[in-house]
């Protein structure tokens, strides 16, 4: 096993050997110095790393990403040794006078121009390049970018502009001619227009760069975009988690787990399925249902999770995944198909109406029987939650709704109406027949329970009671803390689980 | 005075001369210019080629542009100014009599 180490040959970044990196830094150097004395040394040892970049890349490819040392020694030798090479050429001193006239040359008109100076800079070296290009110290620049930042603002569209118009200083020519010339307005109007130009070209380059999967853009949105892309993985795999935890309580524990409130649920599974599933059979593929979808659909996001996070791609996980989706489909089609046939027994409604009275009094007075369960059912501390109680096979629900009519004599008429659903209009009757509940009118009292009870048997199926009071005129209806009278028919009541009266005034 | 340095001089002197005609009637970058020297065995060591590339465009004769490449680097293409082409004009003439004059006196 190697160390490798990143190199960066004039703009291009390599992954060499470690050794290999020693042989060309020490190459690069040997040439440096053998041209110590020339004027061409920079433009020299740049053309030379530009074909070392060549050479190295010849040997890259998708799979093979690091140039070795037996690689980098084959490229050295092509090129050849600094000193044997250099010995004619860079002797003579005849050459000296032409090249004095052309490092002059290099800061010319045409080949001066503005960059960013990426080596030198705080964000994207916009202001290290205008100091460099302008000849002003950049302290002061970035001071004056930071007032003009607090004052207008505008400064910061601008700075993000010439961060995508100016490019950055690649190369050490790029960096000379950045160094460019003092600020005069001839300078600035033809920098501009070249930078509209440049604009107009950098839009186009922005359009290819996009499409291009190597650019350096597209790599700053793909390092971007996957950084998002692990934190939705991460996303994955927590409420996958949590999903799963949910999963495992309940199947395998008491739903008593997730009691959190007084009211809550303290039914297991088993329990809740007795209640309100048609059958044992059809409880029993529920649960396998909900299992099966509960587990495909944890899976799948554990894996989309991991994919996500580790950039797995292969195959083998596509085909894994389309698996779960279809055992998640089959779990959640098992739902549907089982859950449509408890769906089925809250289709038909069925009443049944008991008349009580009638009574002749000026009053009716109401007595709501203790909220406590009547005593042919033993309490044992079974469960209970809101509005229910489920006694060894009795169901008990409380809360019975009270509408009020105007008594077509003089007499009042109680009416009692149970209802529930089922499958059939004669099941819907008969659960509502089913339904037990305490009222009895005598000596022009009304004693009337809160609760009423039905068997485990019959299923919660939507089983209510409602009392209609017919209230002939002149006459009222008394609460322990209300007074209904014949002008108020409109309004209705309710006798909450605690026995008490609540009044609705009805409002047109 | 060696074999090996006669050789490396006489390959100096026209090596100059063969890359301007190279660069005659087309603009190339300096691998192409490399092949076509290392095919007719002009030089040994690329290495040669960039002090000398980077004389001529200094004396003027040559200049370049910059070219972005598919696959790595960008690339420097060289082409010939007025200037070199009236100094490969020179040397085309100066080598037909060379030319002729060596072989004159070799083949005698």
């Amino acid at each position: 096993m190697k160390k490798t180490i990143s190199i960066h040959l004039l703009g291009s970044n390599f992954l060499v050997e470690e050794d290999a990196y020693e042989l060309v830094k020490n190459y690069l150097d040997r040439l440096n110095d053998s041209l110590r004395n020339s004027p061409d040394r920079k433009e020299i040892c740049e053309d030379v790393e530009l074909r070392i970049a060549e050479l190295a890349t010849a040997y890259l490819s998708e799979k093979k990403q690091v140039v070795t040392f037996e690689e980098m020694s084959t490229i050295i030798n092509t090129l050849g040794q600094p000193e044997d090479f250099l010995e004619d050429e860079i002797a003579g001193e005849k050459e000296d006078k032409t090249n004095e006239k052309s490092s002059e040359k290099k800061f010319s008109k045409k080949e001066r121009r503005l960059f960013r100076d990426t080596e030198n800079s705080v964000i994207a070296g916009v202001c290290s390049g205008l100091a460099a290009y302008f000849k002003i110290d950049t302290v002061v620049l970035r001071i004056i970018f930071i007032l003009l930042g607090f004052a207008g603002g505008f400064i910061i569209p601008f700075y993000i502009i010439m961060w995508f118009i100016v490019l950055s200083a690649k190369t050490n020519i790029d960096r000379l001619q950045m160094q460019g010339k003092p600020i005069n307005l001839e300078n600035l109007k033809e920098e501009f227009q070249e930078a509209t130009y440049r604009f107009s070209k950098s839009s186009k380059k922005f359009e290819r760069e996009i499409s291009d999967k190597d650019s350096p853009l597209r790599q700053k949105i793909t390092h971007l975009s996957s950084f998002f892309t692990k934190i939705i993985g991460a996303a994955f795999l927590v409420f996958g988690s949590i999903l799963l935890i949910g999963l495992l309580t309940f199947t395998f524990v008491d739903w008593e787990v997730l009691h959190i409130e007084k009211n809550g649920f303290q039914l297991n599974f088993n329990q809740f399925c007795e209640l309100f599933i048609v059958n044992k059979s059809s409880a029993f593929y529920l649960w396998i249902g909900i299992l099966v979808a509960g587990l495909g659909i944890v899976s799948l996001m554990f894996i989309q999770g991991a994919k996500l996070i580790f950039r797995l791609e292969s195959k083998w996980i596509k085909i894994v995944k389309i698996a779960l989706f279809i055992v998640a489909f089959v779990g959640i089609g098992i739902i549907i198909l089982e859950g449509s046939q408890t769906g089925a027994d809250f289709t038909n409604r069925g009443e049944f109406e008991q008349v009580i009275g009638p009574d002749s009094t000026n009053v009716l007075t109401v007595e709501i029987l203790n909220k406590n369960i009547p005593d042919n059912i033993h309490n044992d501390e079974d469960f209970d939650f809101e509005g229910f109680q489920i006694l060894e096979n009795e169901i008990i629900q409380s809360g019975i709704s009270i509408n009020y009519a105007l008594s077509e004599d003089s007499l009042f008429h109680v009416y009692v109406e149970y209802s529930a659903f089922g499958k059939t209009n004669s099941i819907a009757n008969q659960r509502s027949k089913n339904i037990k509940h305490i009222i009895s009118l005598e000596n022009h009292h009304l004693k009337i329970s809160p609760n009423y009870s039905y068997s485990v048997k019959d299923k919660i199926r939507g089983q209510t009671v409602m009392l209609k009071i017919a209230i002939p005129a002149g006459k009222s209806v008394q609460f322990r803390n209300t007074i209904v009278r014949s002008e108020d028919i409109k309004d209705s009541g309710f006798i909450n689980r605690y026995g008490e009266y609540e009044h609705y005034v009805h409002e047109d | 005075m060696s074999l090996e340095n006669t050789k490396a001089q006489m390959r100096k002197g026209i090596l100059e001369f063969c890359i301007l005609s190279i660069l005659k009637n087309k603009e190339a970058y300096p691998s192409e210019i490399i092949e076509t020297l290392k095919s007719a065995k002009l030089i040994v060591v690329e290495g040669t080629l960039y002090p000398l590339l980077t004389r001529l465009k200094n004396e003027e004769l040559l200049t370049y542009r910059w070219e972005e490449s598919n696959a790595g680097p960008p690339r420097k293409y060289y082409s010939l100014t007025k200037i070199g082409k009236a100094f490969l004009e020179e040397l085309d003439a100066t080598w037909d009599e060379l030319q002729m004059a060596v072989n004159k006196i070799v083949k005698n």
